[in-house]
């Protein structure tokens, strides 16, 4: 009984910590972020086992965090509002090669990291050959450039 | 595509096993809730004990010794090896003032107070070192019928 709780407990908490955080936090990883997410594994750990280190409490807990997951999906698929809610919705950016800076400065990002997602993903020297500049729900930037630079 | 609705038809199947567990275990089959609770009396009904059916190896589980009233001074409370064998007993609340060896199994001897209208309660925290079944007798002193324990511990 307890370990479904603490195990779903566990789950709605970091959802709701990770949504707060913003989406650029871990998607764009540099070293101490990968620390930062291994040192939070570790304390989730420890509020998850407790003292129990049996093959059981951790297939339980296993088992309640992947049937909450599966419940989750479904939820969201059922009802998109619960889906912006816990995911969040794909922001434009780049317009036409005009930079939206409220929307970057608010979302955390820089103009730098559209040119390097332009480059990398197009080769493209300047957000002048950008169309759309699109900052998706799960922190990526995708970029659409203009007719002439496809 | 036929095999693509076969692994849906397996999903699906598999979501259905994972809630069945889930319930079973916030259930307590899998120890601590309603399935695991369990309570038992001896022949005489002077002891009854309350205890998890089900334990995990390497966690803890508890157990209630009761001992109904009129109590007054000295108790003797017997276990068999059972629980020594398969657990480290880790607390006893309150302290037996005496704990001593017995044929099969240990004694522990409790000096209770005078007030004799109110049942002896003796909380065990027990932290368990083997798995599989097992059965465990606790009584008083000269019952002939002990209370029985069941208890099965996961891995």
């Amino acid at each position: 009984m307890d370990i479904v709780l603490r195990a779903a407990a566990m789950y709605i908490f970091l959802l709701v910590v990770f949504r707060i955080a913003g989406r650029r936090t871990f998607s764009q990883m540099t070293s101490f972020d990968f620390v930062l997410l291994l040192v939070i594994g570790e304390a989730t750990q420890q509020a998850l086992l407790g003292d129990d280190f049996s093959v059981t409490n951790a297939l339980i807990i296993i088992v309640s965090l992947i049937a909450i997951d599966i419940v989750f999906s479904l939820a969201k698929n059922r009802f998109p509002k619960l889906d912006r809610m816990v995911e969040g919705v794909p922001m434009i950016v780049v317009e036409n090669g005009r930079v939206l800076k409220q929307r970057l400065e608010r979302a955390r990002i820089s103009e730098d990291d559209v040119l390097e997602a332009a480059r990398e993903l197009w080769g493209l020297e300047t957000l002048a050959q950008v169309k759309y500049a699109v900052l998706e729900a799960n922190g990526h930037i995708t970029v659409i450039p203009k007719e002439e630079w496809r | 595509m036929a095999f693509q609705r076969k692994t849906w038809r397996a999903e699906r199947i598999g979501w259905v096993v994972l809630v069945v567990l889930l319930l079973l275990s916030a259930a307590g089959l899998f120890g601590h809730g309603l399935l695991s609770a369990a309570t038992a009396q001896d022949g005489d009904g002077r002891l009854t004990v309350e205890y998890h059916r089900f334990a995990r190896n390497g966690a803890m589980t508890r157990l209630t010794i009761g001992v109904s009233p009129p109590v007054a001074g000295d108790v003797v409370i017997r276990l068999d090896e059972a629980l020594p064998r398969n657990f480290t007993i880790e607390t006893v609340q309150p302290a037996p003032a005496e704990s001593r060896m017995q044929t099969g199994g240990l004694e522990w001897l409790f000096r209770a107070g005078s007030d004799a209208a109110s049942p002896l309660l003796v909380h065990v925290t027990l932290r368990s070192e083997q798995t599989g079944w097992l059965t465990a007798r606790i009584g008083l002193a000269g019952s002939a019928a002990p209370v029985k324990l069941n208890i099965f511990i996961y891995p």
